[in-house]
């Protein structure tokens, strides 16, 4: 028996706009460039040396602002204490929201030993309210000697490895706040757990690479092709598996053939055809990784495969934000009632839509921006030498 | 006139404004006192003793919408948003099956039935006031719970409103009741049934559709129809263990 073209009363409005999406998407960004990072030191990857300070910043300025959408979200942000007075252990999301702080707190850290050097520098060169600025950055501790570099060096190799963990645990909960849903269908599916763990991979590195390609190219800084070349080898590796991934999960949903997969089928052929068929998966994921594996296998003329790497770079930003809008916004288009789907037309000017997305958008780029005026994330042009 | 006035002296004139000011006092804290009982109707001790229950009969059931016009009034409800409403089911010659809920069947269902339709019924639907409840296991400050006596509340003061109880919920009975912002559902009228008093839509259900009771107790009469005949709940595979039971409900119905 069919039914269609019924939606419960209460669920004829979204509870969860375009701009909840922005969320996950900004986390996903935020630990996927620190993963890159982290395993930058824990392995030793020399070659992605000079893109680490501008990968913690960048990791910084989008994590600090990742939980922005959802308290606009909320309908009552004058009880947002709440969430660590009475938390519930139960919740994911009071999960989620201790262990971003406690992230946040860890990337933070990071960079502090990270800057410690050049500060403790700047320190001795100041006079006046600028030296006693950086004393309070430094805590007071202002010595820096051969022993004192060993030991933050290490002390940066033992955050790296707790960050891996933590990362694994922050983007868990993430995806639990969804996937722990058994109501909602298109939450449900047998590897979103894995899909959107994944994702948070190919958008750090590509958000890292389209960041380094950008910012060379607006302040003509040469560019270290070696550093460049390995972030997009781990890019194409991880866009072949978070595409594999997705492929599966729809074979292993069609090949279950149970009344989810025809609930689904229905929205996927439906009001998901272009935002997530077309889009998504044929031209930013598909796209991606022909030009991806292109770069990476023919030998191109440099300028050309930067190019194509840059707009590689741009398809997945894109692609995972359309995966976390397919996710959230798709979820809620399959009703309830099972008996057809909702319709969703944003607003440009309303609270938590377009408008807000985009503003919330801007904001880590304006963090570090204001960072990089303090503190440099890439030496001066004008003191090291163009590379060849 | 003059010789009236001349008799009412200061003491009379004071013992009158004292006596008068006495009776408003006594008579505002009395006042006072019966609005604060009814605001803030007094629980009883024994909560652990109940459980409360709905059972549907939906052979019963007209979709005359009296009792969702009485819950609306009863809880002060927008017209957006409903704590219960009863939906339609219509069944063709093809085995298609149409449903429908014009504003909750608030006003009961004005339009004619198809004409192609051979089976038709009325489904009443609210909270089920489950006992694994995914709205509570989700909320993340606690402001959802299970009251004592078995009925899932929420705690307007604490909620912020964030809507993941009303994502959780299979049954679509959340939603967030702006202003003031936070979640609002069925709370099975909490001021009314303990004060001796049933849910405001089982008092008004002309057909006695809607039975409720307390689960715990053996005499009860929904323990009894439980007992002897054959019920079922919505959406079983999700695990919530509700406590809305239907009595003649069919596969269609979600």
């Amino acid at each position: 028996m069919d039914a269609a073209g019924y939606t419960f009363p209460n669920d004829l409005y979204f509870t969860w706009t375009v701009i909840i999406a922005w969320c996950p998407y900004l986390i996903s960004l935020g630990i996927g460039i620190h993963l890159v990072s982290s395993l930058s030191y824990i392995f030793r990857l020399e070659s992605l040396q000079p893109v680490i300070r501008f990968a913690l910043v960048l990791s910084f300025a989008l994590l600090s602002i990742a939980t922005f959408p959802l308290w606009i979200q909320l309908h009552r942000l004058d009880r947002i204490v709440n969430l660590l007075i009475t938390p519930n252990p139960n919740s994911p999301l009071t999960a989620f929201v201790i262990l971003h702080l406690f992230y946040l707190l860890l990337v933070l850290i990071q960079i502090w030993f990270h800057y410690r050097s050049d500060a403790i520098d700047r320190y001795h060169n100041r006079r006046g309210v600028r030296k006693i600025w950086y004393y309070l950055v430094l805590l007071g501790a202002t010595q820096k000697n051969q022993r004192t570099e060993n030991i933050d060096q290490k002390i940066r190799q033992i955050l790296a490895c707790i960050s891996l963990p933590l990362a694994a645990a922050l983007l868990s909960c993430l995806v639990f706040v969804f996937a722990a849903i058994h109501s909602n269908l298109w939450w449900n599916t047998p590897l979103i757990f894995f899909i959107l763990i994944f994702s948070a991979v190919p958008a750090g590195c590509a958000a890292l690479s389209f960041g380094y390609l950008l910012i060379n190219f607006v302040r003509r800084i040469p560019l270290k092709q070696n550093t460049l070349n390995t972030v997009n080898r781990f890019l194409w590796f991880s866009v072949i598996i978070a595409l594999l991934l997705e492929l599966i999960n729809f074979l292993a949903l069609s090949y279950d053939y149970t009344e989810k997969w025809f609930h689904l089928k229905s929205l996927i052929a439906g009001p998901l055809k272009y935002p997530y068929l077309i889009f998504q998966l044929t031209l930013c994921a598909a796209g991606s990784c022909v030009l991806l594996t292109m770069t990476n296998l023919l030998r191109l003329p440099q300028r050309l495969a930067n190019f194509l790497n840059f707009t590689a770079c741009f398809l997945i930003l894109i692609e995972v934000l359309l995966a976390w809008q397919n996710v959230i916004i798709g979820g809620q288009l399959l009703t309830k009632s099972l008996a057809g789907s909702a319709d969703f037309l944003p607003g440009f000017y309303r609270k938590e839509v377009l408008l807000t997305a985009l503003v919330v958008c801007v904001i880590p780029y304006v963090i570090l921006w204001c960072f990089d005026k303090i503190f440099p994330f890439f030496p001066d042009p004008r003191e090291i030498e163009p590379q060849n | 006139m003059r010789e009236d006035h001349s008799h009412l002296t200061r003491r009379k004139f004071m013992r009158w404004v004292l006596a008068n000011a006495a009776g408003v006092c006594v008579g505002s804290l009395s006042a006072w006192g019966k609005f604060a009982e009814q605001s803030e109707p007094s629980l009883p001790d024994n909560l652990e003793e109940y459980d409360w229950g709905f059972l549907i009969d939906i052979s019963r059931c007209i979709g005359c919408g009296r009792c969702v016009a009485a819950c609306n009034q009863e809880n002060h409800l927008s017209a957006n948003h409903f704590r219960t409403w009863i939906e339609r089911y219509e069944i063709d010659e093809q085995n298609r099956v149409y449903i429908d809920s014009p504003r909750g069947a608030v006003r009961g269902f004005l339009s004619n039935r198809r004409k192609t339709s051979v089976k038709g019924y009325f489904v009443p639907k609210q909270c089920h006031q489950c006992r694994d409840s995914a709205c509570t296991q989700v909320c993340p400050v606690g402001a959802t719970y299970h009251a004592p006596d078995g009925v899932v509340l929420i705690d307007q003061e604490q909620c912020i409103g964030c809507g993941y109880c009303v994502q959780a919920c299979p049954y679509g009975c959340r939603y967030i009741a702006d202003p003031p912002g936070v979640a609002d559902k069925c709370d099975m009228c909490y001021h009314r049934i303990h004060q001796n008093q049933k849910p405001v839509c089982v008092d008004f259900c002309p057909t006695h559709a809607r039975i409720f009771g307390n689960l715990k107790d053996p005499q009860s009469p929904i323990r009894q129809i439980l007992r002897k005949r054959h019920y079922t709940t919505l959406k079983p595979e999700n695990k919530t263990d509700p406590k809305c039971f239907y009595l003649d409900l069919n596969p269609e119905v979600k």
